[in-house]
């Protein structure tokens, strides 16, 4: 339930910016997170209820992609996919941490950037 | 071209609000003990009977487990992350997430990852939270200014003539009004007053909390920690 303290983000940031209100915002949540889409959306929901929030929030999941700063060679989610369920779940709640366990599939560098999707954020017109 | 937002700030003041008192152990210079003092400054006001965490923000070489001799610890999830608990400190580190494995991070991401951190971090009720910063006035200082806002920084020094210099350059930098500073001589020849003597015999100690209060420098700290902390306790 870390997904809880994320989308008590979002709501917080939703109360504290007049902006976003009656915007149509994207929650962006990144595929590196790996956020459990139902548990958040049930968390954005009951907190909205609590809070008396009404507006819409569509999430959208962004694909991850990495470029290695050595090389310059561009990767997927699929290196991370291939780590075991504990490393995995490192990344969950820190999503730098692929920084310990995936290298560069090309020249094996461990100093690359997460070019997208890398965590939870708010995109509004 | 649609607006972007983090919304990971916004709830850290949040985090942060039934927290006492923060205060950075910290020292702008590698290798001035800024990891032993947190960890018995944390030692010491938890045998007081304070509600005392233990932050270690040394991103990339945070040591703070291995000096408590903290094995096999790692957060609970409860509508976010709530830190172990050991020695009576609520602890947190990245090392928990690493898993001890190297973990090198350029200085944005370093940022994005103390961020999560605290976004994510339950501390619950607290009246020290004690922070535990890496050498250098560099992204963590920034982001940890920007971000706490209110503290105290605890600034070590040694007798080396360059650790005193660096401390004197950077402290003009960080006068604010919602910002106590103190410099306490670490490593010193002598014991006393905002003082904590060089202990030759401190290594023998790391890994081994019992050992860890029965050092020289950890009887410092204790008759220290009203200048630590800068509270009567």
């Amino acid at each position: 339930m870390h997904e809880w303290a994320l989308a008590e983000s979002v709501i917080k940031t939703v109360e504290l910016n007049d902006e976003l209100k009656n915007k149509k915002i994207d929650v962006i949540v990144g595929e590196l997170q790996d956020v459990d889409i139902e548990v958040f959306e049930f968390a954005l929901n009951e907190l909205m209820k609590n809070k008396e929030i009404k507006i819409k929030l569509r999430i959208v999941v962004e694909e991850s992609s990495f470029k290695c700063n050595n090389c310059g060679f561009e990767f997927s989610m699929k290196e991370v996919l291939k780590r075991n369920k504990m490393e995995r779940e490192n990344i969950h709640f820190i999503p730098e941490m692929v920084k310990a366990f995936v290298k560069c599939p090309k020249c094996k560098s461990i100093d690359f950037e997460i070019i997208k999707g890398r965590g939870v954020k708010l995109s509004y017109e | 071209m649609n607006k972007i937002l983090d919304p990971r700030e916004s709830v850290i003041s949040d985090r942060l609000k039934n927290v006492g008192k923060i205060i950075l152990i910290s020292g702008f210079k590698g290798g001035i003990g800024k990891s032993v003092v947190s960890v018995m400054t944390a030692l010491s006001l938890s045998r007081k009977g304070y509600n005392v965490a233990l932050l270690d923000l040394d991103v990339t070489s945070s040591t703070d487990d291995i000096i408590l001799g903290a094995k096999n610890l790692y957060p609970t999830e409860d509508k976010g992350l709530i830190p172990p608990v050991f020695e009576g400190i609520k602890f947190m580190s990245f090392n928990f997430f690493s898993m001890s494995k190297p973990f090198a991070i350029r200085g944005s991401s370093v940022v994005d990852a103390i961020k999560e951190l605290l976004c994510v971090t339950i501390w619950g009720k607290l009246d020290f939270l004690i922070v535990d910063m890496p050498p250098g006035f560099g992204d963590t200082f920034f982001e940890i200014m920007r971000l706490f806002k209110k503290f105290r920084v605890v600034s070590l020094y040694t007798p080396s003539p360059l650790s005193k210099k660096i401390v004197n350059k950077m402290i003009p930098l960080i006068k604010d009004k919602n910002i106590e500073i103190v410099k306490i001589e670490n490593m010193s020849k002598e014991s006393g007053k905002a003082k904590l003597i060089y202990d030759p015999e401190l290594d023998k100690s790391i890994g081994n909390v019992k050992k860890l209060e029965k050092t020289l420098l950890y009887n410092d700290v204790v008759k220290n920690l009203n200048i630590i902390t800068g509270e009567k306790l």
